[in-house]
């Protein structure tokens, strides 16, 4: 399958065209970059940041934290892109590639927090009035997705919500294709177990007794 | 997308479950902000090498370096005991003018050698200077012994250096005779005379004769009874390791 003409999903039931299609584009966008261009490299930011940014969101499920990341990510970007070159799944799949790593450094980080030291904090969660709009199904979707492993979140989130196809998957996490789809597999078994530990039956992935 | 429900869906499938959450929206500025901010740090220099963590490879010595290592060494060791050997088997026939010294003739038996070996010679016949600085001091200490008449002297009278390298073998295996050495040539008369070959048991005051590896033939237990002792050389045979005995190198 073509990456460069993958359509992801976005949630709300509409395709739209996934960034790494002017892949080219990125390619001349990143050789400015190198000479220092701050236009495009606003242009990159404007290109790839919301994607980046539903994917932090998915997986650290802190607004904060992923905005954190996101900048983090283009800043390496930015200090790199002098030596940048294209290879593999190319400026799409290393923006991915970086921002995975991230995530993963972000939710095995301990932060022992004391309680002289407690911050004030905002709450994340919903209004009381959207909670009420929220159905029962959602909740518990959101919250097995967050219990998820970090391996098998990444999983669903890069295939299913972006869209990746299996090679570019592998590729940002750093796996051949069968392991890829291995993974995959055990994500969605593993998130079909916990649904109906919450209660919600699924009709596909049904094992063979 | 399904869309929001208030019924639970007991029988979707995953994908439509997965579906029904809402997409994350980034929030407004945040473009702006990282473009604001990313661009105030510098660039890296293409030339530039990235930090590598410096690992500082240890030696390795495993079992074959560490044999290898003992070969060399124990070569050595056996080396400087053939050379020391050698050297001793062309020293001995250039001092004394004749072949390969007899294994009788060990310089620092003090012990009197057995009765095959040695028949008559009593003194060992010293060629080399240490050896003979040796038998000088042997020689003194036994006069100033047999000064006293009721201590006997166990060790043979032994003429200075310079006579034993101009004395013949005759005249080297038959010193002048004191009265102690007198005895003591009677006494080994008797012993060849019967066929007694054991070792000859030391007389009372005599020094016990040293054992060990590589040291004197007269060691009572070196060989085995009425075999002839094969000549050995003078410096001890070392080498083989440090456990082995005798190594003095």
């Amino acid at each position: 399958m073509n990456i460069h003409t993958q359509h992801a999903r976005t949630g709300d039931g509409q395709e739209s065209c996934a960034p790494w299609r002017a892949q080219d584009d990125d390619t001349s966008l990143m050789a400015e970059v190198g000479r220092g261009g701050v236009e495009a490299f606003a242009t990159l930011v404007d290109r790839h940041s919301p994607v980046l940014y539903r994917v932090a969101r998915r997986m650290l499920t802190d607004a904060h934290e992923a905005e954190d990341v996101v900048q983090d990510c283009f800043a390496r970007l930015w200090q790199n892109a002098p030596r940048w070159t294209p290879s593999g799944a190319g400026l799409v799949g290393w923006l991915h590639r970086v921002t995975m790593n991230l995530c993963f450094d972000r939710m095995r980080r301990v932060q022992p927090v004391t309680a002289a030291t407690l911050p004030e904090r905002a709450d994340e969660g919903p209004l009381p009035d959207r909670i009420l709009q929220l159905d029962q199904t959602q909740r518990a979707i959101a919250a097995a997705l967050t219990d998820l492993p970090e391996r098998y979140r990444a999983a669903l989130v890069l295939c299913y919500y972006e869209g990746f196809t299996n090679a570019l998957a592998a590729d940002v996490l750093d796996l051949n294709i069968k392991a890829m789809e291995s993974l995959l597999f055990r994500a969605r078994r593993h998130l079909r177990e916990m649904l109906q530990a919450r209660d919600i039956e699924c009709r596909d992935l049904e094992l063979p007794a | 997308m399904n869309g929001p429900s208030d019924e639970p869906d007991k029988a979707a499938s995953l994908d439509s479950l997965l579906d029904r959450l809402p997409p994350p929206q980034m929030p407004e500025g945040l473009a702006a902000r990282i473009v604001r901010d990313v661009t105030r740090l510098p660039q890296v220099a293409v030339g530039e090498p990235l930090p590598e963590p410096v690992r500082v490879q240890q030696p390795v010595q495993n079992r074959r370096h560490r044999r290898r290592h003992w070969m060399v060494w124990a070569g050595g060791g056996t080396g400087m005991a053939l050379a020391a050997s050698l050297a001793a088997a062309l020293l001995l026939p250039s001092t004394t003018g004749q072949g390969p010294a007899p294994a009788e003739t060990r310089p620092r038996s003090t012990a009197p050698a057995t009765a095959e070996a040695t028949p008559q010679a009593p003194a060992p016949a010293v060629p080399s200077p240490r050896l003979a600085e040796d038998s000088a001091a042997t020689t003194t200490a036994s006069t100033i012994t047999s000064s006293r008449p009721d201590t006997a002297s166990p060790a043979p009278q032994t003429p200075p250096p310079d006579e034993v390298a101009n004395a013949s073998p005759a005249t080297t295996a038959a010193p002048p005779s004191t009265p102690t050495d007198s005895i003591e040539a009677d006494d080994e008369a008797e012993m060849v005379d019967s066929g007694n070959s054991d070792a000859p048991t030391p007389l009372p005051g005599a020094a016990p004769a040293p054992r060990g590896w590589g040291y004197a033939p007269g060691a009572t237990n070196a060989y085995p009874r009425g075999e002839a002792q094969p000549s050995l050389p003078d410096e001890p045979i070392g080498g083989g390791g440090p456990h082995r005995r005798g190594r003095r190198f």
